[in-house]
């Protein structure tokens, strides 16, 4: 963030770092296990199955440690702050963004709640404007209360604007 | 009946002619694999004819029922002001468009329109993802009266007997005008590649002595001369695509809207507010920079993308003299206060340059390999992407500029294809500071603006100047400030 101007971003709910874990390890069991495993056996088929079966399980293991580190780096680096004007989201461990969504552009405003985070009482919210290029912004991994009142501040706060549209 | 509403009408009993034809296309489309599957099937020749022609017959009665309860279930009418449409049999919708939300309105004529002497009439909102108000084919007195009407009932004006102002022809493109645009369309230049390219691989697909034959009859003589009426050909394709969708395209003034018409075979008539303008895209490739023109894109909210750049916008205008670039911007936006070749444009961070260079040879160091890889030391021809990617990006760094001004936000790149957005700061909805990787380790950032429909994203700068834009163009706009009402 900018250091002429130090913003005190507000982090996420601290079990959210659990839905972040499970949904990495939840994508590894899902998504990587089975390509990696059709991989090998391509590799096996058009190469060696040796070597096929060596990268197929060093790209595993890798795949798993990231599943391990990684969400913990993107709930340290996920923050957002609700500013006169504008809300600013930062995220990003790897590409770091900041979103700033002025309050009088904001259409609409959801929570929304998957099963891991119905178990452990978050939401996310994702907010939109006429940009209609998807959300504008999402903070994941609030409690459901603090989600509820976000969105509520948020859509209070665009009610009778210009949309700019 | 007031001024400002429509009882309830149909579309033209011509719409299933009309319909049916492109239904049957998508749904010859949507299913090729079977179609292909009954080509390639063998079994009893009768057995298999009766049934293969069932399955068709079956297909295409399916296609006539959904066009017929199409024209049956549609009906559209102006209620309250509001546009309502309503369809279906046993999904039926109501859709109701308030006049305030309309982004544009375009009349739209394919050949069957033509020949029927019908109108297709396209209502956008905002929302982006269809055409929201879609009435196929009406008359092309109900379409003009449907248009007038909404306009009407958008600005609660009740006296139509007043004559609307004659239009203001603002460009107009003449025959010469689209033999320039075709001639140096970029997929004339690719046609040409591909087609050279072909040609002097057809020595590998003939039989070896042929193939040296050939060779010592090809000389430089007839590669030029193959070249050039390839080259030719490829021009005239450019030309001839460029005359159908552009013959007879005006863009005119008429008080506060824009309007479009184009078109030889398929005409088109796309009208825009100006207060619904998100921005707009000079597009200049470098041969039109040296034939002195760009093409103009105006864009509003209700942009998508179509496949391709003259697909996503709604006004696009072919051919625009340079010198003349600043008029058509500042009628597109007339609160606009930056040139097209604004002198005060700034450029991006000098270590902009080296970054670029740095993810270049990141990602053509990983083609070499891949080249290498697959095709062993003939992969080493690949090393010439190096030089060729330098001299590229030390180009388009070169053409990089941007300028955040009172009112408006500009932004350029491109050297082969030199793109200028220009973006009114009113309609700014959204912003992002991006960092890279390798962006940190050079201590840059770039700026990213979202407008209604569309996405921009400024040249690199210092971190510290990206996070100062952000707050600068997160406040209100200027004209909001100042307290200037907007029109229309």
């Amino acid at each position: 963030m900018s250091q002429a101007e130090p913003i005190e971003l507000l982090p996420l709910a601290p079990r959210a770092r659990w839905v972040f874990h499970a949904q990495a390890l939840w994508r590894f069991v899902a998504f990587w296990v089975p390509v990696t495993v059709l991989g090998g056996f391509a590799g096996a088929v058009a190469f060696s199955a040796f070597w096929a079966a060596i990268v197929a399980g060093v790209w595993l293991m890798l795949m798993f440690l990231l599943a391990i580190w990684y969400p913990s780096l993107a709930f340290d680096r996920w923050g957002y702050a609700l500013r006169e004007g504008d809300l600013l989201i930062a995220r990003g461990v790897v590409w770091h963004t900041v979103v700033a969504i002025p309050t009088h552009r904001i259409q609409h405003v959801d929570t929304h709640q998957g099963p891991l985070e119905q178990w452990f009482g978050l939401a996310r919210v994702a907010i939109f404007t006429a940009s209609g290029l998807g959300a504008d912004g999402v903070i994941p991994g609030l409690t459901l209360e603090a989600a509820d009142a976000l969105r509520d501040t948020l859509v209070r706060a665009s009610v009778g604007e210009d949309d700019g549209v | 009946m007031a001024s400002d509403s429509l009882p309830w009408r149909s579309l033209h009993p011509g719409s299933v002619a009309v319909n049916l034809l492109p239904r049957t296309v998508r749904l010859l489309r949507a299913g090729w694999p079977f179609l292909l599957y009954l080509v390639m099937r063998g079994g009893s020749p009768t057995r298999s004819n009766l049934s293969d022609a069932a399955v068709v017959a079956a297909l295409f009665a399916l296609t006539l029922g959904r066009t017929l309860v199409h024209f049956l279930t549609l009906r559209y009418r102006v209620h309250h002001g509001r546009l309502e449409i309503r369809s279906g049999l046993l999904y039926r919708q109501v859709r109701a468009i308030d006049p305030e939300r309309i982004q544009n309105v375009e009349l739209a004529r394919n050949v069957a329109h033509r020949l029927t002497g019908l109108v297709e009439v396209r209502v956008e909102t905002a929302s982006g993802t269809e055409v929201e108000g879609l009435l196929s084919a009406l008359s092309v007195e109900d379409a003009e009266e449907l248009v007038a009407v909404l306009e009407h009932a958008r600005r609660g004006v009740v006296d139509r007997s007043a004559e609307a102002p004659e239009p203001e022809i603002v460009v107009a493109t003449s025959f010469s005008d689209l033999v320039r645009y075709g001639a140096t369309a970029a997929r004339v230049g690719a046609l040409a590649l591909v087609a050279v390219g072909v040609t002097s691989d057809a020595t590998r697909w003939l039989p070896p002595e042929q193939a040296a034959a050939l060779q010592t009859r090809f000389t430089w003589v007839l590669g030029v001369v193959i070249g050039v009426g390839t080259l030719s050909g490829a021009w005239l394709v450019g030309i001839a695509l460029a005359i159908v969708r552009h013959w007879g395209f005006s863009l005119a003034l008429a008080k506060e809207r824009l309007i479009a018409t184009e078109g030889l075979l398929s005409t088109r008539r796309v009208e825009l507010r100006l207060s619904k303008v998100q921005l707009v895209l000079v597009n200049q490739t470098l041969p039109r920079r040296v034939a002195g023109f760009a093409s103009v894109q105006i864009e509003t909210a209700a942009t998508r993308d179509a496949g391709g750049a003259e697909g996503g916008a709604q006004a696009f205008v072919p051919v625009v003299d340079t010198d003349d670039l600043d008029r058509v911007v500042a009628i597109a936006l007339p609160h606009a206060d930056v040139k097209v070749h604004d002198s005060r444009t700034r450029r991006p961070h000098p270590r902009s340059l080296w970054r670029m260079l740095t993810a270049s040879a990141i990602s053509t160091g990983a083609l070499v390999g891949l080249a290498l890889g697959f095709f062993g030391y003939e992969g080493l021809w690949a090393l010439l992407l190096f030089p060729v990617n330098i001299a590229t990006t030390a180009l388009d760094f070169r053409m990089q500029g941007w300028l955040v001004s009172p009112r408006m936000v500009y932004t350029r790149g491109g050297y082969w294809n030199l793109r200028t957005l220009l973006i009114d700061r009113s309609r700014v909805q959204s912003l992002l500071v991006e960092e890279g990787p390798l962006q940190r380790l050079f201590g840059l950032a770039s700026l990213r603006v979202r407008v209604a429909g569309s996405s921009v994203r400024l040249p690199e700068v210092d971190t510290e100047q990206a996070y100062a834009l952000l707050d600068t163009l997160r406040g209100r706009s200027v004209e909001a400030a100042d307290g200037v009402a907007r029109g229309g």
